[in-house]
């Protein structure tokens, strides 16, 4: 089963929103381009499904975070903490619909 | 310097966070060596990527030059790379750090981000080499997409700041764009 991606990039955008509280509306302009880099990252993953190791998956998924946190760190408006939690729901989502379509056996 | 594809609206955003950024707090000094040593960087890393892109498509092809392939785009031969990088960051948080402004601790959360992406992270590049020491096309196309946000940020926040600072060029006192400037 594809993942409908539109979708998977709604529901990131509602975890994001309800991480970041009411800080989203300073920031949802750049927050929502990231969520489309993030979601770039994780099509690509599932093109390469096949052939990606789970050291790689790990890697990919740490490095998307960190790079997502390293580019909104430069807006003030969000603190580190929030801005940590709301990466981690986007990412969530993301990993629940690979595991879910495809049943990753390297994604917890 | 390699340029990676990117929606133009994407940069339309970067440029958007980035010009709120700027205005919102008092803006540092351009200063072109910053600028350069990001792009110098830049180009060292995607560099990299490619020709480890180019081992891994040999490797994976089996034939006669895959065995060369994997040990020249090991991790022992590819070991320099890593050091030469680890050289270029800490010279560009010391310029940053050097003219210290209210967006010096941004700054430098963002080049922390990158050298835990490229260097000493759990999910580095430096660390999924070692790990496999030849890791998949896959894997060195997605890591580049990535480092390529990244560096996207940096950079055009130094554009940002060249443009607000273009009637002078002096790096050693530095120009504060204006924000009108520097909401180009």
């Amino acid at each position: 089963m594809a993942i409908d991606w539109t979708k998977t990039g709604n529901d990131v955008e509602q975890a994001v929103k309800a991480a970041l509280g009411n800080d989203w509306n300073t920031v949802s302009k750049p927050v929502s381009t990231q969520i489309q880099a993030l979601l770039a990252v994780a099509k690509s993953i599932e093109d390469e499904k096949d052939t990606i190791t789970k050291v790689e998956y790990d890697a990919l998924c740490l490095s998307q975070k960190e790079a997502l946190e390293g580019v909104l760190s430069t807006y003030q408006a969000i603190s580190e903490v929030v801005l940590e939690q709301a990466v981690a729901a986007a990412w969530n989502v993301v990993a629940q619909a690979l595991k879910t379509a495809y049943n990753l056996p390297f994604i917890p | 310097m390699i340029i990676v594809a990117t929606p133009s609206r994407r940069s339309l955003s970067f440029a958007s966070l980035l010009a709120a950024f700027v205005v919102a707090c008092t803006p540092p000094p351009y200063d072109d060596q910053t600028d350069k040593a990001i792009s110098t960087l830049q180009s060292d890393v995607d560099t990299e990527i490619v020709s480890l892109l180019s081992f891994a498509h040999t490797a994976s092809a089996g034939g006669s030059g895959a065995s060369d392939a994997k040990t020249k785009g090991g991790y022992q031969a590819n070991k320099t790379f890593y050091q030469k990088v680890d050289v270029e960051l800490m010279s560009i948080k010391l310029r940053v750090d050097a003219a210290p402004s209210v967006s010096t601790s941004q700054m430098d959360k963002a080049l922390e981000a990158l050298r835990q992406n490229i260097l000493s992270g759990p999910g580095s590049l430096q660390s999924v080499h070692q790990q496999e020491d030849l890791p998949g096309e896959a894997y060195f196309t997605t890591e580049r997409t990535i480092l390529a946000q990244q560096f996207q940020a940096l950079l055009t926040y130094e554009l940002l700041l060249k443009n607000g600072s273009a009637s002078t060029n002096n790096t050693t006192t530095g120009t504060t764009p204006t924000p009108a400037s520097a909401k180009k």
